[in-house]
């Protein structure tokens, strides 16, 4: 069951015999509160990460692309790293994921990968790429930053922007509402999330077309 | 290093301004900034009048490259709208309130509002009194397969030029007829109810740009029937268990069949939720 998603993305790919269907993938979007898509992603640190690992933590869900000027605020700013740390610290797992497809924007090697987390002092728990779009699709990820949060069981607790302020500007970012920060302190002290779904804002996520 | 930069910067700019440079001949009286040429943009702040209340309308022009778009006041699921503001120290912003009717920018199921090749956004500014100078400053994202973000400072002589050219006219925002629409649920849908007399026809094509950008899924296909002399157009809420705003304006864009082709025709539509309030 907790397969679904992608095994239904395979077959329909199997079923289209290669031709250029568009994906029914909108129409699956996750839902809040239920079960979050499971998936199975190769890290940049060469090993398999699935989300069934991580059940009894919290995760968070980045879908990145480093070029991406909406992305680059939230790195320069030092915002994104900052978040990740504390995740991390309270024993979370953050997994930054990269579905641009082969010979697009944001598209990096493992290697590069691993470089720019160096270079940005980020400090995922992992990178995934994901350059056949499988895992952004079956999450209906749209944008660099799309953010998720599923809950300690399982279950998808927050998705949409990172903050409130649809912009590229750096300045912005203290005067945002920091939605994904807000969303993990409620998560943390066990609250319900006051705000568990708005719009994410960013650049678009460059899949393959067959994705 | 710097020096190489420059230049390269140079000679791009002039072959954006060679390619895309307005249609005014350059001789144009018209009271106007000189352009803003960025790698992908050429930009001109430029007066369209004075309203009755002293403020200074003004806009902001911009052409960009072939094939690369600016966005929209909502810019659907990607992208930013485009930003002024006067450099003043307050640097007090300006409402752009004048918007180019948008494009539909569908990349890999994912769709944005926006502008291709060239558009006018409106601003209208109050300056101090007896100012004869206009000097803002301007943001927008454009975007092809990759977004930049561009900016651009504006030095606007009021005192020296005349009218506004046709040229700009022409690329000025039309406002759209008002139309007031009924919102109600229809399952899991938001659905815009609307008087078909008042779209001058049954359209045979109709699609909803929302103004808010959250709440309509902008991904979402839009469906729509004609049934007892009413368009019922179909829309996926942004959040399918949020609940159902009191109002939801927008532009309505519609086809028609009219002397055996189609005819494009654009609504300001303002759709309030039925029942009791």
């Amino acid at each position: 069951m907790t397969s679904t998603p992608i095994l239904t993305r395979r077959a329909s790919l199997v079923l289209a015999g290669g031709a250029l269907l568009v994906p029914s993938a909108l129409s699956a979007k996750p839902v809040i509160a239920q079960q979050a898509p499971a998936f199975t992603g190769m890290g940049t640190d060469g090993k398999k990460h699935a989300l069934a690992d991580y059940k009894g933590k919290t995760v968070v869900l980045e879908w990145t692309n480093h070029e991406c000027p909406f992305v680059a605020k939230h790195y320069r700013s030092a915002n994104m790293q900052a978040i990740q740390k504390d995740v991390v610290k309270a024993g979370g797992v953050w997994l930054s994921i990269i579905s641009s497809e082969p010979g697009s924007q944001g598209f990096v090697s493992a290697a590069k990968a691993n470089e720019l987390t160096k270079s940005r002092d980020a400090s995922p728990s992992a990178v995934i790429l994901d350059p056949d779009g499988i895992i952004g699709r079956a999450y209906d990820a749209r944008v660099t930053p799309h953010m998720f949060i599923i809950d300690a069981k399982g279950a998808l607790v927050y998705m949409g922007g990172i903050d409130s302020i649809r912009s590229t500007s750096v300045d912005d970012v203290p005067k945002a509402k920091p939605y994904v920060r807000d969303a993990l302190t409620e998560l943390a002290a066990g609250k319900p999330i006051t705000t568990p779904s708005t719009s994410a804002y960013g650049c678009t996520i460059k899949y393959k077309p067959t994705a | 290093m710097m020096v190489g930069m420059k230049r390269r910067y140079v000679v791009l700019g002039a072959a954006v301004g060679t390619l895309y440079a307005f249609g005014t001949g350059g001789a144009s009286a018209e009271t106007v900034s000189p352009p803003v040429v960025t790698p992908h943009t050429r930009a001109q702040l430029v007066a369209l009048g004075r309203l009755d209340d002293g403020r200074v309308s003004l806009g902001l022009r911009m052409a960009v490259k072939p094939g690369w778009h600016t966005y929209w006041r909502n810019p659907g699921d990607s992208g930013e709208p485009p930003t002024l503001k006067l450099s003043t120290p307050d640097g007090a912003g300006i409402a752009l309130v004048g918007w180019p009717a948008p494009e539909r920018i569908d990349i890999g199921g994912i769709v944005s509002y926006g502008h291709h090749d060239e558009v006018m956004f409106v601003a209208n500014a109050a300056l101090p009194a007896g100012a004869t100078r206009v000097q803002a400053e301007a943001t927008w994202l454009v975007c092809e397969k990759v977004c930049v973000p561009e900016a651009g400072k504006f030095t606007l002589d009021l005192a020296a030029g005349g009218p506004p050219s046709a040229a700009t006219l022409a690329l000025k925002p039309v406002p759209s007829p008002s139309v007031e629409a009924t919102l109600t649920r229809a399952g899991d849908r938001l659905r815009l109810t609307i008087d078909v007399a008042r779209l001058g026809g049954a359209p045979i094509a109709a699609y909803f740009f929302p103004y808010p950008s959250d709440v309509v899924d902008h991904s979402a296909k839009q469906a729509f029937h004609v049934e007892g002399g009413s368009l019922a157009l179909d829309l996926a809420p942004f959040d399918a268990r949020g609940r159902t705003p009191s109002e939801l304006p927008g532009l309505l864009e519609i086809e028609i069949a009219a002397d055996g082709g189609r005819k494009t025709r654009r609504f300001d539509v303002l759709a309030r939720k039925a029942g009791p309030s």
